[in-house]
């Protein structure tokens, strides 16, 4: 998979590109609005993530010459502006999804894999991990043949990790991803852990071996080779 | 008091103690006058009855010369002529030698009439004075509240006066050169204010977006810094720290922006707002937080309210507000909540003591210990409340904490 960050900041994009490598995404970098034309000229690419202030120019004007020019890149926007006329606009434009800074690595790596299962796969690509398997559109798990019953937070959760397998998920980004507008009013991370534990009963009962690691803590780990 | 009253007070002052003065001395120089008068005209009487009573012969005792006039025989006598007042008469009285013989001389004039006419005159007086007074001051009234007329209308756009409105300042323009001296002043100073308030709100708001980008870069990093292996515990409780310093960063961030947003008018669209499935919604969002603390929840939904606002603040304002009031709650507490009158009160059970009233509504002035709370969540609910003129207020009533807001009246 290649994805293409068109992002000023350096430090930033290369932390975006380093998350992703252990995903076996092929990262490049655009600091600018020009190499970035360049890029999407010459190869196509599976997502780009697009800042909109960069140095010599509105990144909305990448999105413009993607259009004009009938590309399917999916397009995630990350931009320090959020508001509804900036989203607006940007997905008026075509693009996927939008993301404000800051964000988590683990978020980011999560529309990611959304945005390229719905533009690669038309949805439909089941994801597996040990005999686990999460049907994105349909909204299924099952382990092997046994169908597994999840609430819509545990489901969440499942595929929350799933996309961001054999890296550390952060509790602060778990509790974010759940909780959606309403993350922000509390910082008790304890729901989390009574998500986590009803998950992993539920799993273990279906009969899957449970890959999902504590890391002290700090977050989260679903190990899968 | 009103200027316009304190001069006319004076005036006023003045008038009365003219008048309370003036009647007396008036009355006092009138009788003066008259009884001269009086007196002329009974020395001119007594002059000319003189040389006819000289010539005249007594037969029989004195003569009667009239009403007002008595002539009797005394002893040798050298007393001078005299005058005073004995009753309502001024009399006259003078000696004379007739035929060798002395006669005293009376003549009398009444100072009735004289003195009904003085109170005539005085009380015509009083009146013409008192209207005059009166018309002065009403006069002086209607004139000053014309000439201060400019003054007022410039208090009244200052009052209503914001330095957040969008338009700077106009006042009328006035003919008389102290207000429009004064209006002229009044308006470089609130376009100075104007001007301090944008720069300062932009500034927050360049200031809060320009954060955004570092605080991606380090929360980047420390994502990455989780993934580093081999991680030790002490390490990740480092992290950890680190990780939860950034999450508030960044709501504090998130928070300030949204103010800005609000006091920028940045919420324009507006629907109708049904107030009871907005915090069913969000008390169903909420739910994990409220079984962690095992609170009890009371819902009293007597009538529907329905206001005109923005979708997404009232969803804020209404999610601050229940927040609040979970966040600070103590374990197994309770939280009310009333729907009524278009009246919402949202009640907590939490700390012992009130609230500070004069700050609780202000940025940054958390009063708890809990690190989560950061300070911005009840200014927010301020700013939106007064963006739809709802009216918002604390009041602590042992052990619940009760916020109220008035929607609707």
């Amino acid at each position: 998979m290649k994805i293409l960050i068109i992002e000023d900041e350096s430090a930033l994009s290369k932390s975006i590109a380093a998350y992703l490598a252990a995903e076996n995404y092929t990262c490049e970098l655009a600091p600018d609005k020009k190499t970035a034309l360049d890029k999407i000229e010459t190869f196509d690419y599976d997502c780009i993530l697009l800042d909109i202030s960069l140095p010599d120019g509105n990144g909305l004007q990448v999105l413009e010459a993607l259009k004009a020019n009938h590309k399917t890149d999916g397009v995630i926007i990350i931009s320090a502006r959020d508001s509804i006329d900036d989203r607006i606009q940007g997905l008026q434009l075509g693009a996927d999804d939008y993301l404000t800074k800051p964000f988590h690595l683990s978020e980011l790596s999560a529309r990611i894999a959304a945005v390229i299962r719905r533009r690669r796969f038309a949805g439909n690509n089941v994801l597996e991990a040990e005999g686990l398997l999460l049907d994105p559109q349909a909204r299924t798990v099952k382990v092997r043949q046994t169908p597994v019953d999840l609430t819509k937070k545990e489901y969440d959760l499942l595929l929350y990790l799933l996309t961001n397998r054999n890296r550390v998920v952060s509790k602060q980004a778990i509790a974010e991803h759940l909780s959606g507008d309403g993350e922000g009013l509390f910082d008790n991370y304890d729901f989390i852990y009574a998500h986590m534990k009803n998950l992993k009963k539920k799993l273990l009962q279906a009969g899957w071996t449970d890959r999902v690691k504590a890391i002290y803590g700090m977050g989260y780990k679903m190990e899968v080779p | 008091m009103k200027l316009l009253n304190k001069t006319v007070q004076y005036y006023f002052l003045l008038s009365v103690i003219l008048l309370l003065v003036a009647i007396p001395v008036f009355y006092v120089v009138l009788k003066k006058i008259v009884i001269a008068n009086v007196d002329a005209r009974l020395v001119a009487t007594k002059t000319q009855l003189v040389p006819r009573l000289q010539v005249m012969q007594f037969r029989n005792g004195e003569p009667v010369l009239g009403n007002d006039i008595t002539l009797e025989k005394v002893g040798p006598n050298a007393a001078r002529d005299s005058l005073y007042t004995a009753d309502t008469y001024r009399l006259l009285t003078s000696h004379l030698v007739i035929n060798r013989e002395t006669y005293r001389l009376q003549i009398k004039s009444s100072i009735a009439n004289h003195e009904r006419l003085i109170t005539s005159i005085i009380i015509l007086q009083v009146l013409l004075l008192s209207f005059l007074l009166t018309g002065l001051l009403l006069v002086n009234r209607s004139l000053s509240r014309k000439v201060w007329d400019p003054f007022y209308k410039t208090l009244q756009k200052l009052r209503a006066y914001k330095v957040d409105d969008a338009a700077p300042l106009q006042l009328a323009p006035s003919s008389v050169n102290e207000f429009s001296a004064l209006n002229t002043a009044v308006e470089q100073l609130a376009e100075r204010s104007r001007q301090a308030y944008v720069a300062q709100k932009e500034f927050a708001e360049n200031a809060s977006h320009e954060m955004r980008t570092p605080l991606a870069i380090f929360q980047g990093k420390l994502d990455l810094l989780m993934q580093t292996d081999p991680l030790s515990e002490e390490q990740a409780s480092l992290i950890t720290d680190l990780a939860t310093a950034s999450q508030r960063m960044a709501r504090l961030n998130k928070g300030l922006i949204l103010l800005t947003r609000i006091q920028n008018g940045q919420f324009p669209e507006t629907g109708q707002v049904a107030i009871r499935p907005t915090i069913v919604n969000l008390l169903e969002q909420y739910q994990p937080q409220l079984q962690l603390k095992e609170l009890t929840l009371q819902q009293d939904w007597v009538e529907e309210v329905t206001v005109t606002a923005n979708p997404t603040l009232m969803e804020v304002l209404l999610g601050n507000l229940l927040a609040n009031a979970i966040r600070h709650n103590v374990q197994r507490g309770n939280i009310i909540i009333r729907l009524a009158a278009g009246v919402l009160t949202v009640q907590n059970t939490g700390r012992t003591e009130a609230l500070r009233q004069d700050r609780i509504f202000h940025r940054f002035s958390k009063q708890s210990t809990d690190a989560d709370s950061m300070g911005l969540g009840l200014e927010i609910v301020r700013k939106i409340c007064d963006l739809y003129g709802f009216e918002v207020t604390y009041r602590f009533e042992a052990p619940l904490h009760t916020f109220r807001i008035v929607m609707k009246h």
